[in-house]
């Protein structure tokens, strides 16, 4: 009796092991797939810089089809980026500066070799006959990402400027999509973020430029060690195709924004896009990372205490490798 | 009598369901309609996330998404079935066993396994792997305890009578116990599945290259409210089907029993 | 819907413990966790990575000292205390309903069974556009979390009650309201505590959750904003707070449930 409930109970249940085989040697297919060709994986995140373009028209893969095997993975921020890459994960990623040196500061071992984009963040004002200027935002409603981050030494700096200090200002914490948001809603009278978030407000005619730091420097290109050390040529190329991505995008930008508009698709349209590009992020002429600049930059975030590095000239010597992006011809 | 009765009922029950779908729409477009904001940012009409539903599925990345989930979610509970069955049925069986495990599942239990998913990427890396760990975890001590409860509920009697009928161990186990705790493993794979969707998305959206959560986190970062929109509705809709699976099961198999 | 018993009420079912046992084995396991995390420490000796135990008591004397952790503790128990007792307020009445009424129980269970799957933790982006940084989003996110598993344990409660105590009852010729109140109520109760303790323990997650991601004050602010200074032996702090927190309801539940076991024992005899 009860024999013949066991038996066809047995027989489903082998079924089912037996199609869960073969799902799971059909899932795991590409991880045991042998490879020929250089398998190059690069980390991006939905942000306008100039790998996502490179990606979108297929580039590389155009140009080294029977060299490298270009497989993209896309982050949400630049975090689970570098954890990739601690991991292994990822040979390439763009990153924030911040993220980035705070990720060395965890011990996370990666080499910056290229500059990506520039004057990704800033402050935006809420249009309201109220608030007039900078020093009209005593007792404000400020967004901001954190403390730890970049933008909050821009907060720091404009306010100064206003001649307040942080203690003047109501400070919110937000994620960076959130803030042209709260923004249109009057939820908030400013917010320090980034691009595309910035000209969002500012085209839709909510805030006006508020603040943006000189001379800045965003965002860079790191790759892993392991991978560098091995494959040197690999890294140069790569490099070369994102500057002349970049090279592209600031004498294209309405084409440009048609291709990132593609990328988004949400409610950053072409024309956010097409602001930022012209009237905020700043595509870098020279790609070369420099030493000077890392360390004028991190005396300074020292001086805010987002960062704790005693040693910075070794701290910079060993994180950053000019020689990939030198060898890229101009 | 009966039979009539029965029939309004269940007839009833559909009328509510549509019933109760049309008024969630009708809340949906009032709540869209209700500022600019919620209709370009947080809630956009029926129709413009009908019309993005549509073009995820032409491209194909829906589909692709919502197997990345699936199949996640199946083999950690597959894997947790073929773990917490024998050791739930052993457990449930020797006292010896239980005593000495006991600490151990009563120290990890409480704790979500929501709370694991940082630890689970930090060894497993931001693939498959650490999400299948997640359900895996979460639905072993569902099944586990269940399993272990199904075991220690068995009438006493049948097992003497067996005992006393000859029955060697061997046959005990397989012919007696399983059978008997086989009702409250399903029930504990029901339960078990049905935190498991929820789960397998939130560990999604913290680190993954694919899924229904990394597309609804994905979204959100672009300000595209309508992915996640859509990623809620499959949530719920993922969850009424399995829950909808689970229990046309556990009734072949009552059946099963009673025609016994 | 159908059976909904999560696994924690199994602990209501008598297997026979050795409790004396339990306890010595859970400070040995207890002891050896603090000496493997000295050790891990020491051999690691990076305290960004993992500072040794005694760096975090250092610091949590010196938060405690200082004032600095109070306001934090206090909005988030505040936000836990208000939007937890109003949703089990709701979910209980809710529940008792559905379970008396059938109609209701058909117009309700729809919604029930689709919202049910979707994790508090999902709402979290949605609820800060829609409410805002503030008090309001953060008690939402404690309803939902505590909304549904209460709901379901109440009808789940009203469910296992004994046919025949309802007979009786109404044999003696009780009215409908005496019922709910003096049968009803009592004998669904530790299902209930059940449920309440489920929902705490979700909704104390989500909480902290949320307030990682959008507030100013909090346990979860805490922690997050210690992370962006890579200060781990605040977030351990801060994580060790939460855990304790957690925990401390949960045997209050726990405690809290067993009475009412017992009073449903009472009331059966």
């Amino acid at each position: 009796m009860v024999k013949k409930g066991i038996i066809k109970r047995c027989i489903i249940l082998s079924g089912v092991v037996l199609m869960f085989f073969v799902i799971s040697i059909g899932f795991f297919h590409e991880q045991l797939a042998a490879k020929e060709k250089l398998v190059i994986k690069i980390g991006v995140q939905p942000v306008i810089l100039p790998e996502l373009i490179t990606q979108s028209k297929g580039i590389l893969e155009k140009k080294y089809k029977n060299k490298y095997e270009i497989s993209w993975i896309e982050f949400t921020h630049a975090g689970p980026g570098i954890e990739a890459m601690a991991a292994g994960e990822i040979d390439f990623l763009d990153a924030g500066v911040m993220p980035l040196i705070q990720g060395r500061e965890k011990g996370r071992d990666y080499w910056a070799v290229g500059n990506s984009i520039g004057n990704v963040t800033g402050m935006v004002i809420r249009k309201d006959p109220g608030i007039k200027g900078l020093k009209d935002l005593k007792g404000k409603k400020v967004s901001y990402p954190g403390a730890g981050s970049w933008q909050y030494a821009i907060l720091l700096m404009a306010l100064e400027k206003g001649g307040l200090t942080i203690k003047d200002v109501e400070l919110h914490r937000a994620r960076f999509p959130e803030m042209p948001i709260l923004m249109k809603k009057k939820s908030v009278d400013a917010f320090v973020g980034v691009e595309p978030f910035l000209s969002l407000s500012i085209v839709e005619g909510d805030a006006e430029m508020g603040f943006r730091p000189a001379d800045e420097l965003s965002g860079f290109f790191v790759v892993r060690p392991a991978f560098a050390k091995s494959n040197p040529e690999a890294v140069t190329n790569v490099l070369a195709e994102f500057h002349e991505t970049s090279k592209w995008i600031k004498s294209h930008p309405e084409e440009a924004a048609e291709e990132y508009a593609k990328v988004f698709k949400g409610a950053i349209k072409k024309e956010v896009i097409l602001y930022a590009i012209k009237n905020g992020l700043t595509f870098m002429d020279d790609i070369v990372p420099t030493y000077d600049h890392w360390i004028k930059f991190i005396n300074s975030t020292n001086s805010y205490e987002l960062t704790k590095i005693a040693d910075i000239e070794t701290f910079v010597k060993d994180f950053i490798h000019p020689e990939f992006a030198k060898k890229v011809r101009k | 009598m009966k039979n009539s009765v029965s029939h309004f009922k269940n007839h009833r029950r559909k009328l509510f369901f549509l019933i109760d779908i049309i008024i969630l729409l009708i809340l949906w477009t009032i709540v869209s309609f209700s500022s600019e904001v919620a209709y370009n940012y947080i809630l956009p009409p029926i129709n413009v996330v009908f019309g993005d539903f549509v073009k995820l599925i032409a491209d194909g990345v829906l589909v692709q998404h919502i197997t990345s989930s699936v199949l996640r979610t199946l083999l950690g509970f597959f894997l947790a079935v073929i773990t917490a069955v024998p050791v739930g049925l052993l457990l449930g069986w020797s006292e010896r066993f239980y005593s000495i495990f006991e600490p151990i599942i009563e120290i990890l239990r409480p704790i979500s396994p929501i709370a694991w998913i940082p630890l689970s990427i930090l060894w497993f890396g931001i693939g498959e792997n650490s999400k299948i760990f997640i359900i895996w975890l979460l639905a072993f001590f569902f099944i586990i305890m269940n399993a272990i409860h199904g075991v220690k509920n068995i009438n006493p009697n049948l097992i003497d009578a067996a005992r006393t009928l000859g029955a060697s161990k061997k046959f005990l186990f397989f012919k007696v116990i399983m059978p008997a705790a086989f009702p409250n493993i399903l029930i504990g794979m029901r339960l078990g599945m049905g935190v498991s969707i929820g789960a397998v998305v939130i560990a999604e959206m913290i680190a993954a290259k694919s899924g229904i959560g990394f597309m609804m986190e994905r979204a959100r970062t672009v300000i595209d409210p309508s992915p996640v929109i859509i990623g809620l509705v499959l949530i719920g809709l993922l969850g009424i089907l399995t829950n909808l699976c689970f229990v046309k099961i556990e009734n072949f198999m009552m059946k099963h029993r009673v025609s016994k | 819907m159908e059976e909904i018993r999560y696994f924690e009420d199994i602990s209501f079912i008598d297997f026979p413990k050795k409790k004396a046992i339990n306890k010595v084995f859970f400070l040995i396991g207890f002891f050896i966790l603090l000496v493997s995390w000295f050790l891990l420490s020491e051999i690691i000796n990076n305290k960004t990575f993992l500072p040794s135990p005694f760096a975090v008591v250092k610091v949590l004397v010196s938060y405690i000292i200082t004032g600095k952790i109070f306001p934090h503790l206090w909005d988030s128990l505040l936000r836990i205390f208000v939007g937890f007792s109003l949703a089990s307020l709701v979910a209980v009445g809710i529940g008792l309903l559905m379970s008396l009424s059938k109609i209701f129980n058909d117009i309700c269970e729809p919604f029930i069974e689709l919202f049910r799957p979707i994790p508090p933790y999902c709402y979290i982006s949605v609820t800060l556009l829609w409410f805002g940084m503030g008090f309001t989003g953060k008690i939402f996110i404690i309803y939902i979390a505590t909304f549904f598993p209460v709901l379901l344990n109440t009808i789940l409660g009203v469910k296992e009650i004994d046919g025949k105590l309802l007979e009786a009852a109404q044999t003696l010729g009780a009215k409908k309201n005496f019922i709910v109140r003096k049968v009803i109520l009592p004998s669904s109760l530790p299902s209930i505590m059940t449920g309440l303790r489920l929902g705490f323990g979700t909704a104390w997650l989500s909480l902290v959750a949320a307030e990682m991601v959008g507030a100013s004050s909090g346990l979860g602010f805490l922690i997050s904003d210690a992370r962006e200074f890579v200060e781990t032996d605040v977030v351990i702090m801060g994580m060790i707070i939460i855990g304790l927190i957690g925990y401390a309801f949960s045997v209050v539940f726990d405690k809290l449930s067993h009475l009412a076991f017992q009073h449903r024992r009472k009331l059966q005899n």
